[in-house]
């Protein structure tokens, strides 16, 4: 999950987090908060 | 084709006359029809050159027709480079370099100093002030910048003179007072602040030995200007990689200095920023190899160091920096991509028309399309992810297990042309979670930065055992369903996150959660236990700990699901 949000990959981040149940705060191991969606890489659903 | 191609950058209305080549007898940026620089008549209007801002020398290159050469291939043969068998002897780095189709030229810093004005490739050489580089001579400073007039790099010789000034004051050992803060100072001369890490801090006086021993690279003095060096042009450009790559120092010379042919039009750290061509510079020096020293960062972990960070310098008594963990975080974005950058042929369209691209040349009377910087530059740019990615996939797990991700994570934002996230950036080769685990090398040993049951051989170092819900690892945690399930892929993912933490907060020297798990195989683990032996003193501490070990022990152990589930 985390690298997956350090991607930017919003389809795979909803993929474990949909199908395999992973938890969206595995994310913030990559940043502060999910900056980098804040920053622009993704913006989150 | 790129997405410049497509919806290129509005056209300033004279913006005919700025692209490029600089070439004896020809003044550059001009057109045949009018006669050359200060011509009237052709002079843009502010208001209409905002985006024609300095040029970078690579746009100089007529000869753009031609491909970029992939500086770096990876090799699958015999020949491949082979990676070392022993976690803690330097690894081999044989055929992680780059291919240089043109002489690195450079001239001692002395002679650096000593210029009045920038001076030609061929006045230099004719002198022979400009000589080629080996690496044998090191300590060269990569000074990349923008051309503030058509036809000379630095005509009023501002530049050159703000590089002086702040090279002299780092020669008198006074390099800390060219930063404003503390922390630019010590994010240069640490690179990142990392305690785990602990790259070997730089001194103002290693820095001053730097350069006064020092060598210079610098486009109008390294590169062939003449008008029938097309060909020799297009090799530097090739060449660029191994250029950045064998330099010590990346100097970004970005005064605020306004362009003598665009009144009201100036080049600074912004314009310098938004160059295509400067953020390939940028992107080189960021994709540097890392190089191993002698010692251990922790037990088993041998020890490394990375480039030094680039050089901004603003003004004379005046650079910042950046550290390895801003630029990741903050820099390493879709929007300062280099294909997110400003190319002057995707500016004009990428249309030939008469006296106006390369004026002068062959080519230049054709008309027709001229090809994408983007697309000539972009083997190149992905190799150089590739081969960044190759090199530490021959480091200890530790390494890659700290550091690995965050390049294989950044590869396909960094290569993107669209700054806005319209999903093609996504790596198309992902799909699954295996996708994931394959991509990212998840293996017990890598997530963990554990060593690996010895021989450690890379490439080869995942755990044979699959992690289920009774292994060792695997943390009961209640009201998780994924582990109540007994799923491997399900629970993995926290399993290893945990694990990971637990690793870090045992080098932080806390309670870790990796050793609560009693992971048999987790070497590093024991052997911080034994090295980092509690204080006698601090005993409050250590019963904590203590209680708190027993405690997680018991209640793994005795958790329902697990005992209900496991032998």
């Amino acid at each position: 999950m985390m690298y997956m949000v350090a991607e930017g990959n919003l389809p795979m981040v909803q993929m474990l987090h949909e199908k395999h149940k992973v938890s969206l705060t595995l994310g913030y191991m990559w940043g502060i908060t999910l900056l980098d969606f804040a920053a622009g890489k993704r913006a989150p659903p | 084709m790129g997405a410049c191609c497509t919806s290129p950058a509005p056209v300033a209305p004279n913006a005919d006359v700025t692209d490029p080549p600089n070439r004896n007898g020809v003044p550059p940026f001009t057109t045949t029809a009018s006669g050359g620089k200060g011509s009237k008549g052709s002079k843009p209007t502010p208001a209409s050159t905002q985006d024609n801002q300095g040029r970078h020398w690579a746009e100089n290159s007529a000869n753009k027709k031609r491909a970029a050469k992939a500086p770096w291939q990876m090799k699958t043969d015999a020949s491949a480079p082979k990676p070392s068998t022993d976690a803690c002897e330097p690894c081999n780095d044989q055929g992680f370099d780059f291919a240089q189709t043109f002489p690195m030229f450079v001239m001692k810093m002395k002679t650096f100093m000593e210029l009045k004005t920038m001076r030609s490739h061929e006045d230099m050489l004719a002198e022979g002030k400009v000589f080629e580089w080996t690496p044998s001579m090191g300590r060269v400073w990569f000074m990349s910048h923008q051309w503030t007039s058509f036809s000379h790099p630095d005509p009023a010789a501002e530049q050159l003179t703000v590089a002086q000034k702040l090279v002299k004051t780092i020669m008198d050992g006074k390099a800390r007072s060219i930063f404003a803060t503390e922390e630019e100072w010590q994010g240069y001369i640490t690179r990142e602040a990392n305690r785990f890490l602990n790259f070997p801090e730089l001194t103002a006086e290693q820095l001053a030995e730097d350069a006064t021993k020092g060598y210079v690279w610098l486009d109008y003095a390294s590169v062939p200007q003449a008008s029938e060096a097309e060909e020799q042009r297009a090799n530097a450009i090739d060449s660029i990689p191994y250029y950045v790559d064998h330099a010590l120092v990346f100097l970004a010379l970005v005064p605020r200095v306004e362009h003598k042919d665009l009144p009201g039009v100036f080049c600074d750290y912004k314009s310098w920023q938004s160059r295509g061509w400067c953020r390939l510079e940028t992107q080189v020096h960021e994709l540097r190899l890392s190089t191993n020293l002698e010692g251990e960062i922790m037990p088993g972990v041998g020890k490394i160091d990375v480039p030094r960070r680039p050089l901004i310098v603003h003004s004379a008594d005046y650079a910042t920096t950046y550290d390895l963990f801003d630029n990741f975080y903050m820099n390493w974005q879709r929007k300062n991509s280099v294909f997110t950058g400003e190319f002057a042929c995707c500016r004009l369209g990428h249309k030939r028309t008469a006296g106006t691209l390369h004026a002068g040349s062959k080519a230049a009377d054709k008309g027709g399309t001229i090809p994408c910087d983007k697309g000539r530059i972009k083997p190149l740019v992905r190799a150089l992810w590739e081969r960044k990615i190759a090199h530490m996939k021959t480091q200890h797990p530790m390494l890659q297990w700290m550091l690995l991700w965050r390049w294989v994570t950044h590869t396909e934002l960094l290569m993107s042309e669209n700054a806005e996230d319209d999903g093609s950036a996504d790596d198309p080769a992902l799909s699954t979670l295996e996708d994931i685990i394959t991509k990212y090398n998840i293996g017990d040993d890598v997530w963990f930065g554990v060593v690996p049951r010895p021989p450690f051989k890379p490439g080869t170092h995942r755990s044979a055992e699959p992690l289920t819900p009774c292994s060792p690892l695997a943390l009961p945690v209640p009201g998780r369903p994924s582990h109540v399930k007994g799923s491997v892929f399900l629970g993995a993912p926290l399993l290893h996150t945990v694990g990971a933490q637990g690793v870090v907060a045992r080098l932080q020297g806390g309670p870790t959660l990796g050793n609560r798990a009693q992971r048999p195989d987790a070497r590093v683990v024991r052997q911080m236990d034994g090295a980092r032996k509690p204080k006698p003193t601090n005993l409050t501490l250590t019963v904590t700990v203590a209680l708190t070990l027993v405690l997680s022990l018991t209640l793994s152990r005795t958790s329902p699901e697990r005992s209900s589930r496991c032998p």
